[in-house]
């Protein structure tokens, strides 16, 4: 991936996801498809939320979830929301 | 303000009956407690002191809980009012009966809509952060009526195993989040629900409640109490029956 912009760490982030899905770190390619090329289904892919949210202190609004496809999407929603300096202790 | 040290425990429909007692019983177990109520403010009002006395929080609105709207500004009323919600308890229901060959279709459509589309905008409102936090628990008030069926309830009946079918379908979702969903089937219970029955439809059903009398809300508040504490960390996706051995 070679957005430099990001303030997320690419590797960190892949291993979360890959966690989240239960895969290995590898299968997680940057534009790999959660749905389509890694056949997550929408439960799972629920957990990518609960994880990222958990991890960067974020929080994200439902509509966004829409927004959790592929390793980049989830880079740069996160970096999103962190650019709007949104935390969440709780 | 959140803070008080108390989790939290939502309620639909607490202001009488089986919701009542649940807010009371929940107060008195160290929850703070915020419940909805369809219009009966003075009632409402008697249990918000009553859960007062036993030290909780209180958050009490007036809620249709058909409209997904409404629920949500509840649910983040209460969670700005007391934080984050621990245990969450459907108990918002009413009857229209009647033999269906006589049903109106807005018979049907209100209890569908409050019971069964209730449960689900709580549900539907809370769940994502019991999900987050990967603690929580969710108890929905299905019925006896539900497993067995009941004469002149065909509404009242879909609706409440409609309730079955979503939270088993909940407990599956959740269960990888640590969040725990049971639903408690009660058979009769002393209620303005059942006082609406004739006397010989009561005395009928009675006779084949093996332990000869009717339930109270506090029996079922009691089982509630259970359910949402750590007492019951491995049950979930059950359907308890509370019925007084009405079905053996």
């Amino acid at each position: 991936m070679s957005d430099t912009a990001s303030t997320v760490d690419i590797e960190e982030l892949r291993t979360l996801v890959a966690d989240a899905l239960e895969l290995t770190p590898a299968e997680i390619t940057d534009d790999a498809s959660f749905a389509d090329d890694l056949e997550v289904d929408s439960l799972t892919a629920l957990e990518v939320a609960v994880r990222v949210e958990k991890h960067y202190g974020i929080k994200l609004a439902e509509p966004e979830f829409k927004q959790l496809t592929s390793l980049r999407s989830v880079r740069a929603l996160v970096d999103a929301k962190l650019g709007e300096g949104w935390t969440d202790a709780r | 303000m959140p803070g008080s040290g108390r989790p939290a425990a939502l309620v639909s429909g607490g202001s009488r009956g089986i919701g009542r007692a649940v807010v009371l019983r929940l107060a008195q177990d160290g929850f703070d407690v915020a419940f909805c109520f369809r219009s009966d403010q003075t009632a409402a009002d008697h249990v918000a002191k009553e859960a007062a006395e036993h030290g909780a929080r209180v958050y009490a609105r007036p809620v249709d809980v058909t409209d997904a709207a409404q629920v949500r500004g509840f649910v983040s009323g209460a969670e700005q009012e007391l934080g984050p919600v621990h245990a969450v308890v459907t108990s918002a229901g009413i009857v229209r009966d009647k033999p269906l060959a006589l049903m109106a279709d807005e018979d049907w459509h209100a209890v569908l809509d409050t019971n069964l589309t209730g449960t689900y905008h709580v549900c539907r409102a809370t769940i994502y952060a019991l999900m987050r936090r990967r603690q929580g628990t969710v108890v929905t008030l299905s019925s006896i009526a539900g497993v067995y069926g009941n004469s002149t309830q065909t509404n009242y009946a879909a609706s409440k195993a409609g309730i079955i079918g979503f939270t088993k379908a909940l407990a599956k979702e959740c269960g990888r989040y640590g969040v725990r969903a049971n639903t408690v089937a009660p058979g009769l219970i002393e209620t303005d629900m059942t006082d609406a029955l004739s006397d010989q439809v009561r005395e009928r059903i009675l006779r084949q409640v093996t332990l000869g009398r009717f339930g109270t809300p506090e029996e079922v508040a009691d089982l509630v109490s259970f359910l949402v504490s750590d007492r019951a960390r491995y049950l979930s996706g059950q359907v308890i029956g509370l019925d007084g051995g009405l079905v053996i």
